[in-house]
C-alpha cells in the first residue's frame, strides 16, 4: 500500500442504522489520460557548478528538488536551475519529472547541452494518469428525504510510483460526501501500488474528487427515489444551506447546488 | 552542439523510478539505460545496439491483486526523500 486516509465526523454507523432508507452502491472509474497537446521535452546544459534545465513541466521547484536529489545535492539545490518554458498543456500530467532529470544528468556528466524529448507513445506509456478508483458508498436518509450519514471506502490504483497519491486520495475522501447537508461520515481511502503507469494529478484535485463524490451521492439519491415515491430532483433542503456547515463543520463551499439535478 | 537523448523508459515521480542495472523495473517506462547521441539518426542506430536481459516477473495488475496477502512489495518505503519533506 502506498497511502491511506481515514476521515470521520459524527457517528456514521449509528446514523445509518437509524436511517429510514439506505442504499449501497459500488462505483469504479478507469485510469484517465490528460491528452495534453505536446509531449514532454527538456533541454539541459552546464551552468555554473551545476546544471540548468529548460523544460515543459508544471513545477519548476519540484523539478529542481528532484534533480538535485538525483545528483545527491539535497543540501545545495541551487546548483540546479529550472526554467519553465511553454508547457504545451499539462493538466497535472506534467507535474512530475519525466525527462528533466535525464537531460540534466547527461548534460552535467558530458558538460554539453542535451535535449531529451518523448514521442507521443512514450509519453502516453508512463506519464501519470488519474487514478483508477473503486469505491463503495452507503448513504442513508430519513423519512423526509434528509441525508443522515455516509459510509464509504475508496480504493486507488496508484500505479508503480507514489506521485500525488496522498493528496489526491485525501481530496477524494474529503469530497466523497458531495455538497450535501449531513454530519455523519466514515470514509476510508486506500492507495495501492501496482505495475500500471503511475497515477497522479489530473486537472486539479478537488474537481476530480468532487465529481467522484457528487455523482455517487446523487445516483444513490436517485435509487432511493426510484425505490420509493419519487421526486424529480434532489430537494433543495438536502444541499448545504446558506448558513449551513459542511461535513467538516466548515462553512459551505460555493457551488451551484440548487441547479444540479439528480 | 545539441544532443538528443532517447529513452524508451524513464520515470521519476518523487525522485524515484530509475531501475538500476540488476534492479526490478516497476512499470513500462522505468529508466534502465540512457543513450546519448549527436543527432536523432545516430540515436536510433545506437538504441538498436542496446540489449536488455529481462527476467519476467508476475505483475500486479489491479487493486484486487495489490490487496492479496502475497502481493509483492513494489517499494520498501514511500519516503522518496527519506524522512524529510
Amino acid at each position: 500500500m502506498c497511502q491511506c486516509r481515514h476521515v470521520t465526523r459524527g457517528d456514521a454507523a449509528k446514523a445509518l442504522a437509524e436511517s429510514a432508507f439506505t442504499v449501497t452502491q459500488r462505483f469504479t472509474t478507469p485510469f484517465t489520460e490528460h491528452a495534453f497537446l505536446e509531449p514532454e521535452c527538456a533541454v539541459a546544459f552546464p551552468y555554473k557548478n551545476g546544471v540548468k534545465v529548460q523544460s515543459t513541466d508544471q513545477g519548476a521547484y519540484d523539478t529542481r528538488k528532484e534533480c538535485a536529489h538525483m545528483f545527491g545535492w539535497d543540501s545545495e539545490p541551487e546548483r540546479v536551475v529550472v526554467e519553465t518554458m511553454l508547457v504545451g498543456g499539462g493538466f497535472g500530467g506534467k507535474e512530475d519529472v519525466s525527462i528533466q532529470h535525464l537531460a540534466a544528468l547527461a548534460a552535467y556528466k558530458l558538460q554539453r547541452p542535451v535535449k531529451c524529448k518523448l514521442t507521443r507513445a512514450e509519453s502516453l506509456a508512463f506519464h501519470p494518469k488519474r487514478h483508477a478508483m473503486d469505491g463503495t458508498f452507503t448513504l442513508g436518509c430519513d423519512a423526509e428525504g434528509n441525508f443522515t450519514g455516509l459510509d464509504c471506502e475508496i480504493n486507488f490504483d496508484t500505479g508503480a510510483y507514489a506521485s500525488l497519491c496522498g493528496p489526491v486520495l485525501e481530496r477524494a475522501c474529503t469530497h466523497a460526501v458531495g455538497p450535501y447537508k449531513y454530519q455523519n461520515t466514515d470514509i476510508r481511502g486506500f492507495g495501492y501500488y501496482t505495475n500500471n503507469p503511475p497515477a497522479g494529478a489530473y486537472r486539479g484535485f478537488v474537481f476530480a474528487g468532487r465529481c467522484r463524490g457528487m455523482w455517487p451521492a446523487a445516483s444513490l439519491y436517485c435509487q432511493r427515489r426510484v425505490l420509493h415515491r419519487g421526486r424529480s430532483r434532489l430537494r433543495h433542503h438536502v444541499w448545504l444551506a446558506t448558513d449551513g456547515r459542511d461535513w467538516r463543520g466548515r462553512a459551505r463551499c460555493r457551488l451551484p447546488a440548487a441547479r444540479c439535478h439528480a | 552542439m545539441a544532443k538528443s537523448i532517447q529513452h524508451n523508459v524513464a520515470y521519476a515521480a518523487c525522485g524515484s523510478g530509475c531501475a538500476s542495472a540488476g534492479g526490478d523495473a516497476r512499470c513500462v517506462g522505468d529508466a534502465i539505460v540512457l543513450v546519448v547521441a549527436e543527432d536523432e539518426a545516430t540515436l536510433e542506430k545506437a538504441k538498436k545496439l542496446v540489449k536488455i536481459d529481462y527476467e519476467p516477473l508476475e505483475p500486479v495488475r489491479n487493486i484486487v491483486e495489490a490487496k492479496a496477502a502475497d502481493a509483492p512489495h513494489l517499494h520498501d518505503s514511500f519516503f522518496a526523500f527519506g524522512n524529510t519533506v
